[in-house]
């Protein structure tokens, strides 16, 4: 893939719930119903709603940061559903932006907001 | 579906979203709709199913503001990736979405700093729509929204009866089912002593628990106690605060000492709220059981109902209840008068019923005249934007969008509107001035001031004049200015010239409903006048009597009575004083009829009163001839009568030949022969001032137990109650006093209502017709500027004036015609309502109309002169210029 040539940290930060879909994704293709399920399921995060939510997601699309994938359709229901699936790109541009994350939170415990205890010290 | 789809697994989704959801879901971007708008109409469906039943109108705000986040940023530009346009936690990129609102503010600022009249002149049409509307908002709420002060206050009633009495007050109360949720209380009223001298106040005896039974308390001091309501308890009072500042002005009030009458109270607490049943202000509370042993009277039982009853309901059972009290004394005594044994009324009605039909009409005319305002400014908008419609095309060539030009000329609008909003709230802020035109009409009338609920109200109407005169305009002007072409956009439209003079048509239909319900009510005012009632008004007060039986049975015993209080009250106070059977405009009571013969020997009524020597002078009724009534008058068998002219003219055809004439009166006790000895002026009889047939007799011949004394009662000189009280007590402690009060008191409600109705509605019409003629002004305005080459070549051929003059007025004339009948068929329709606020005019009464039509027509011809002027001095040569330069 081109991308590859490309810094994943040209695309951070993240947008919050961009990551998140990025996060649930990470663990099987999903659909944005059960994206948003999920994402409010781990966190009390939202409540989403669907403009902003498809708008992230497209624009991810975009950004080849995830991509659809073809399932074996079930239901009429499911059919009409676009499944998605984090990219190579997307994985790794999450994987910095993580390192971001971490990084922020090291400062955040040197700064005493958190305890240090079970720190990557 | 959505419902049985939750049923079908979890692989299953909530269905589909509303269909208002799907077309909301239009506003975002084609491309983002086609490939995920089944899912978001799913996700939709989930948060709709998720809020509940309560939770839904906020599912909805969230869903909507998520679109139109959405929607704004897709297409006003800001990029969705964080480093250039960081976006807020919800991602709604409201961060770009400001900034655009920013500069559209800022360059609506420009816009209408630039065309200063056009801005001010919307400003103000739409301040005095949204200030009329707001005053009278402010009144309703006040007086009618606001709760009232008490607990439970919808279910507070107020039983009254002739046959309630203190000893058997306990009966009723059982009969009531109240659970006890009952107390005893009369309003009176006392001569107070105060720093400044004597003051008339108004005194509540209270029974026990009454305080407890509405909700207040102290808010200094304690309430009374149950030795304050025990029969040997020492006197003590409670105070209003507004009297106890006003008044007296030293804190604390508790402990201090009050004397009214020659009776020393001692102030125990003071009470917080100065409004209370029937009056508007008290001041002073004593206990109920304390002034009964003095004044034996009976009193009023505040009640309050169970639940689920209603006061119908409980009405019809006390009724049943009441009339099993009626005793033979009692039937005896009322004899030949319809007497009720029983009023039950919520305290609601006692205290706004009377004004609640009144308000919400002059409401109604209110929000006619913010409905004009908004029309006109419309208007204004309209042909605003129809200059603007180059400008607006440009911008539309250069690639804003439909909704970006929307968004522009709703921001214009929104500012306009919070700027009329300001100046709106600003003149309901008069609203108390107007209030002093009717201080003793409205009741609750401390309550009217601008509250929350006021300034909410502001805003509502005032977005709502938005959506009227902003929104829809600005979509039409948007639309046009992107279908046209640059150079198409640049020509002057005529359709917008018709949706101005549709507005105009509109404009004047409203206004003439408008002034003719004023005229209607200013005829009314007019007819019941207080400078002209025939009698004497001010500086009169008035004492109500009704002697006990049997004792008064006998007439000698009555006259004599009444001749000593007269005396008596005389000597005391050094006032004039008369009795009468009954006093013009009261209607308090069954008035005594008596029926006389016409010539074709028919029986219709007149009023008939029964008058002591002096009553005619004491009241100032113009005597046209003859002679009043003197000490030694008339043989035994005829009885001298004085007649008013519309009687004479009834009797005898004639007002001079009535004198000497003879006609027999059946009255109760039997018939009598009169003759006429003076003829007196028409005054106000019953019902106003319509003349109404009025027989007067000397109360010496004719005596009745029931009667009022009229005193004169100056400010230098005042006659109290008290004073009346001593009289009456000095000759016979056994008679109570009915009631004393003055005689405005007792007309002020015939004489008030139309005068406050017609003032405010006055000043409606007037804003009405101000707005009117400020349309007609603008579309003609408009209608010149835009033929004005036309005008030009016609003025070039040799057009006179006349015909230019025709061309520009008969189009004005066309839609005034059209607005008139409009109006008129909607005046026939509403001043209906009216029908009951009415005097001596019909509320289809031709004349009134007429008028109100040629006032109009007058207003949209001044409306027209400008225009016009400018019509006809077009220069041709230079319109020719002009046009071809365009």
């Amino acid at each position: 893939m081109a991308v590859t040539r490309r810094d994943p940290h040209e695309e951070l930060p993240m947008h919050p719930l961009e990551f998140r879909i990025l996060l649930v994704l990470l663990s099987g293709p999903n659909h944005g119903y059960e994206i948003v399920k999920e994402i409010e399921r781990r966190e009390r995060y939202g409540p989403i709603y669907p403009a902003n939510l498809y708008r992230r997601i497209r624009d991810l699309m975009d950004r080849e940061l995830i991509e659809e994938v073809s399932v074996s359709p079930g239901t009429l229901l499911q059919a009409r559903r676009r499944h998605l699936a984090v990219t190579a790109w997307g994985r790794k541009v999450a994987r910095a932006e993580a390192a971001r994350l971490e990084q922020l939170v090291r400062e955040a415990r040197a700064g005493r907001l958190l305890p240090t205890t079970g720190g990557a010290r | 579906m959505s419902r049985d789809a939750g049923s079908r697994g979890p692989e299953a989704g909530p269905g589909r979203a509303p269909l208002a959801y799907r077309w909301l879901l239009r506003l975002l971007p084609s491309s983002l709709r086609r490939e995920f708008g089944d899912e978001m109409q799913e996700l939709m469906a989930l948060r709709l199913r998720e809020a509940g039943t309560r939770g839904q109108l906020r599912a909805w705000w969230l869903g909507l503001c998520d679109i139109v986040a959405v929607a704004a940023t897709d297409r006003f530009g800001g990029s969705l990736r964080g480093p250039v346009l960081p976006p807020r936690r919800d991602g709604s990129g409201r961060g770009g979405m400001m900034s655009g609102i920013g500069f559209d503010f800022r360059y609506a600022v420009r816009t209408l700093l630039r065309t200063p009249t056009y801005t001010l002149a919307t400003i103000v049409t739409l301040g005095v729509g949204i200030g009329a509307v707001t005053a009278l908002f402010t009144v309703v709420n006040g007086v009618l929204l606001r709760p009232l002060p008490y607990s439970d206050a919808d279910r507070l009633t107020l039983v009254n009866s002739r046959l309630l009495t203190a000893d058997n007050v306990a009966d009723w109360v059982q009969e009531l089912q109240t659970g006890g949720a009952s107390a005893m209380f009369t309003i009176g009223r006392g001569t107070a002593t105060t720093p400044d001298g004597a003051a008339l106040v108004r005194v509540m005896p209270i029974g026990r628990g009454l305080l407890e039974l509405i909700g207040w308390r102290t808010v200094e001091g304690r309430a009374f106690t149950e030795s304050d309501h025990g029969a040997g308890g020492a006197p003590v009072a409670l105070v209003s605060e507004r009297f106890w500042r006003e008044r007296f002005g030293v804190t604390p009030a508790a402990g201090r000492t009050l004397r009214i009458d020659d009776r020393a109270y001692e102030v125990v607490g003071v009470l917080p709220h100065d409004e209370l049943l029937l009056y508007r202000s008290l001041d002073v509370w004593i206990p109920y059981e304390s002034a009964t042993q003095r004044t034996g009277r009976g009193g009023s039982l505040l009640v309050r109902l169970p639940e689920g009853h209603t006061v119908d309901v409980a009405r019809e059972r006390m009724q049943s209840f009441a009339d099993r009290l009626v005793t033979p004394e009692f039937t005896k005594q009322y004899e030949g008068m319809r007497v009720s044994t029983l009023s039950m009324q919520s305290i609601e009605d006692i205290m706004v019923g009377d004004v609640r039909s009144t308000l919400w009409l002059l409401f109604a005319a209110s929000g006619l005249v913010l409905l004009l305002s908004a029309l006109n400014v419309a208007n204004m908008a309209t042909g605003h934007a129809q200059t603007r419609s180059g400008e607006l095309a440009l911008r539309a060539a250069l690639g804003a969008g439909r909704l970006r030009l929307v968004r522009q000329l709703t921001v214009e609008a929104l500012l306009i509107a919070t700027a009329g909003g300001v100046l709106g709230v600003l003149l309901a802020g008069l609203t108390p001035a107007l209030l002093a035109l009717a201080p003793d009409f409205l009741p609750r009338a401390s309550n009217i001031r601008l509250d929350s609920r006021v300034l909410a109200w502001a805003t509502a109407v005032t977005l709502g004049a938005v959506l009227v005169f902003g929104v829809l305009p600005a979509c039409w002007m948007a639309a046009r200015s992107e279908r046209r072409s640059l150079h198409a956009a640049v020509e002057r439209p005529r359709a917008g010239l018709r949706a101005q003079s549709a507005l105009v048509v509109v404009e004047i239909a409203v206004a003439l409903v408008l002034v003719v319900g004023v005229a209607l009510l200013l005829q009314t005012y007019a007819t019941l006048r207080p400078s002209a009632p025939g009698f004497r008004i001010d500086d009169r007060a008035v004492a109500s009597f009704s002697l006990p039986r049997p004792t008064y049975d006998d007439p000698s015993a009555t006259r004599r009575f009444a001749e000593d209080l007269v005396t008596s009250l005389a000597r005391s106070t050094g006032a004039r004083a008369a009795v009468t059977t009954d006093l013009p405009l009261t209607g308090m009571t069954a008035f005594l009829q008596a029926t006389r013969e016409t010539p074709d020997g028919e029986s219709t009524g007149v009023h008939f009163r029964a008058v002591s020597v002096g009553y005619l002078e004491l009241m100032e009724m113009r005597l046209l001839a003859g002679r009043t009534f003197s000490a030694v008058d008339g043989r035994p068998e005829i009885v001298p009568i004085i007649v008013n002219e519309t009687a004479a003219r009834t009797l005898w055809q004639t007002a001079d030949r009535a004198l000497g004439r003879r006609t027999t009166i059946h009255l109760r006790d039997g018939a009598v022969t009169g003759e006429v000895v003076g003829v007196l002026q028409d005054a106000w009889a019953f019902r106003g001032p319509q003349p109404e047939e009025e027989v007067f007799a000397p109360f010496e011949r004719l005596p009745s137990g029931r009667f009022r004394v009229v005193l004169g009662s100056t400010r230098d000189r005042p006659v109290s109650e008290r004073d009346v009280m001593t009289a009456v007590r000095d000759i016979d402690a056994g008679v109570p006093l009915q009631g004393f009060s003055s005689m405005r008191e007792l007309v002020a409600w015939t004489t008030d209502a139309p005068r406050f109705q017609s003032a405010l509605l006055g000043i409606l019409s007037a804003i009405a017709l101000l707005l009117a003629a400020t349309g007609c002004f603008a579309v003609l305005s408009q209608m010149v500027a835009q033929r004005t080459r036309e005008l030009g070549i016609r003025i070039a051929l040799g057009a006179r004036g006349m015909s230019i003059a025709r061309l520009v007025l008969g189009r004005i004339a066309f839609l005034t015609g059209i607005g008139l009948l409009a109006g008129t068929a909607a005046a026939l329709a509403s001043t209906r309502l009216l029908e009951s606020e009415l005097y001596g005019v019909t509320p289809s009464d031709p004349a009134t109309y007429t008028t109100a039509a040629i006032v109009l027509c007058i207003t949209v011809l001044l409306a027209a002169a400008r225009p016009l002027w400018r019509a006809l001095r077009i220069d041709p040569m230079r319109s020719l210029r002009d046009s071809q330069a365009a």
